[in-house]
């Protein structure tokens, strides 16, 4: 299936990205999504989890998708950590909270974009044609 | 009219009543977008782990709800509802979701009856969603064993 954002997408290499969750019906459906745009997908539960593979040296993906509410360590919390780690890709979040508080506070916590749930190929496509 | 024709309206017409009564939302018709070739079961799978996902949280409700007043784990019961709420909204159950928001408004006033109700309501719709989706795949099924293709809704 040809990648609907155009030949760009499918050259040489494809990029990666990372599904960070709690929720296995969302991450699934995200993983969907980014496949669908042609991404090479990883996922993981929690953001204690991304945290701990960038700390050991081992993330290196080209965006990262992630909930803003996990159990562990929450999306504002790991982006944060991740920022300091010099992690630069893009990271987006998707949350339940849709009030101008909350989206100031995960805006300033590092993210690049923020929806509000549930993501779909509508919101992701204007997020990643605006590159 | 052929037996494909057939099926492919009734698969249309039975399809289009679940988003009239607010059964499923848009969010649907966008995981159905995210179907193709080289996913060919990907609503089916999505699906069918809401299924497994559900039933386990339903358990969970009950069990924290089991006990009386004094004892209830509303953290429990709000974790429970939180993941259920995201996984309807990810799906498009936009029923299911609607009660899991009032829930809400019962597990925070520390309501115990009122968190029984929303739990036998968001059964009651979780079911009806559940047999609903179960019979929109049968439906399928039928179409593809008669040699016809799954219409695309607009």
């Amino acid at each position: 299936m040809a990648s609907p954002l155009g030949s760009s997408m499918t050259s040489a290499k494809r990029q990666s990205a990372l599904v960070v969750d709690d929720d296995p019906v969302t991450r699934i459906i995200t993983r969907g999504l980014l496949n669908y745009f042609g991404f090479e997908v990883s996922t993981l539960n929690d953001g204690i989890e991304v945290v701990n593979m960038y700390e050991a040296g081992k993330g290196h993906f080209d965006l990262i998708i992630t909930d803003m509410e996990m159990p562990v360590m929450n999306g504002i919390e790991a982006t944060k950590k991740l920022r300091s780690l010099g992690v630069g890709c893009k990271i987006i979040g998707v949350s339940s909270c849709d009030d101008e508080t909350s989206r100031r506070h995960f805006l300033e916590a590092g993210l690049d974009h923020l929806f509000y749930k549930p993501l779909n190929v509508t919101k992701l496509q204007s997020c990643l044609e605006n590159n | 009219m052929d037996i494909v024709n057939q099926l492919q309206r009734q698969y249309v017409d039975f399809l289009s009543s679940l988003y009239r009564e607010g059964l499923l939302d848009d969010q649907f018709l966008q995981i159905q977008k995210l179907q193709d070739e080289s996913n060919p079961d990907f609503v089916n799978e999505v699906v069918t782990l809401f299924f497994e996902d559900s039933e386990k949280l339903l358990h969970n409700l009950a069990i924290a709800l089991s006990v009386d007043q004094q004892h209830v784990d509303y953290q429990k019961v709000d974790a429970c509802v939180h993941q259920f709420k995201g996984s309807s909204s990810s799906i498009g159950a936009q029923r299911v979701r609607n009660i899991c928001v009032s829930f809400r408004t019962c597990y925070d006033a520390k309501n115990l009856e009122g968190c029984l109700r929303c739990l036998q309501q968001v059964k009651d719709e979780y079911y009806l969603v559940k047999n609903k989706l179960q019979t929109l795949f049968r439906l399928e099924q039928q179409i593809v064993a008669a040699g016809g293709a799954i219409p695309i809704m607009g």
